[in-house]
């Protein structure tokens, strides 16, 4: 399990979440919440030639990148999900 | 006698408010129940809210019912007009996102303590930046964060720009939690980050994390 990943599921403990389960460089994206392993080789050395932001990608960076392109995750109010936080 | 009147339409008050409200994707439908709620809650005298219900059962009998529910006002029964259904475009502020993605002038926070994985950070920066966008380095302290085996007053560390207390997942768009085993400790025992953290969740906010070992067992 990935170490932040760990601080987001059981220390933060995020709600209704899916995380990433494995050491690599598979990426779990849920409710704008995106976590893996790793990067992948390839996106490590790939990363200085630009990456594309689109929904659905496979690599972290462009995941990640995608989300924040959408300004705010709404799925995850109108899941009720952001109410479950104190803060 | 002639007469120098309005016209029959200017009379009708409810037309261009429905639409508006037809027109709202969802979220923003939940948004205007919610901030009618909201400043309804606030007003103590019964003959601010129980008035203000039938004026918004005026535009939408779903709209009021909720409403009324949450603020303590009168339930209302049935429209007091028909909601003539029709919506139109460029009102939702859906319809006005770029046609491609971008993440250009966003602010990225990247949350770090001394053990973090800085050659994922630093690659991470390169890529946010190829974007458009920015990082900003926030740590325990605003001094040098050493990465995961460098050692204080050998290696360079990395430059904080804030340190937890001194700023607010608010000012940023996104965060980003790198791993490293020691960091991630860190930061699972500061109550501050677990706030950003919740805040940030709670705003809707993208929140990515990598790291590439367990520290709990």
């Amino acid at each position: 399990m990935p170490t932040a990943v760990i601080l987001l599921r059981d220390i933060a403990r995020l709600p209704g979440i899916e995380f990433a389960t494995y050491d690599d460089a598979t990426v779990t994206t849920s409710y704008g919440v995106v976590t893996a392993g790793t990067f992948s080789p390839s996106e490590s050395s790939s990363l200085h030639e630009g990456f594309k932001i689109v929904k659905g990608a496979v690599d972290f960076v462009s995941a990640f990148a995608y989300e924040v392109s959408q300004h705010r995750n709404f799925e995850r109010e109108l899941s009720g999900l952001s109410t479950k936080v104190a803060y | 006698m002639k007469e120098r009147v309005r016209g029959e339409k200017f009379a009708e008050h409810w037309n261009q408010a429905q639409l508006f409200y037809n027109s709202m994707s969802e979220i923003e439908k939940l948004h205007m129940v919610n901030a009618f709620s909201f400043e309804l809650s606030h007003c103590d005298d019964p003959t601010v809210y129980v008035s203000a219900i039938p004026r918004i059962n005026d535009i939408d009998h779903e709209l009021a019912k909720k409403v009324a529910e949450n603020v303590g006002g009168p339930i209302p029964d049935a429209p007091s007009r028909p909601n003539h259904g029709r919506s139109t475009i460029r009102l939702s502020q859906f319809e006005f996102m770029p046609k491609t993605p971008s993440i250009k002038s966003r602010r990225i926070a990247i949350l770090v303590a001394d053990g973090f994985d800085l050659p994922t950070v630093e690659t991470f920066r390169v890529a946010m930046k190829a974007g458009g966008a920015t990082t900003w380095m926030i740590g325990p302290r605003r001094n040098k964060i050493y990465g995961a085996g460098q050692t204080p007053g050998k290696d360079e560390g990395l430059a904080m720009d804030h340190h937890f207390e001194s700023q607010r997942s608010t000012m940023f768009d996104a965060l980003f939690i790198p791993g490293g085993a020691e960091h991630a400790r860190t930061l699972a025992s500061n109550g501050r980050v677990i706030h950003w953290i919740l805040e940030a969740f709670g705003h809707l906010k993208t929140i990515g994390a990598l790291g590439e070992c367990q520290f709990f067992n």
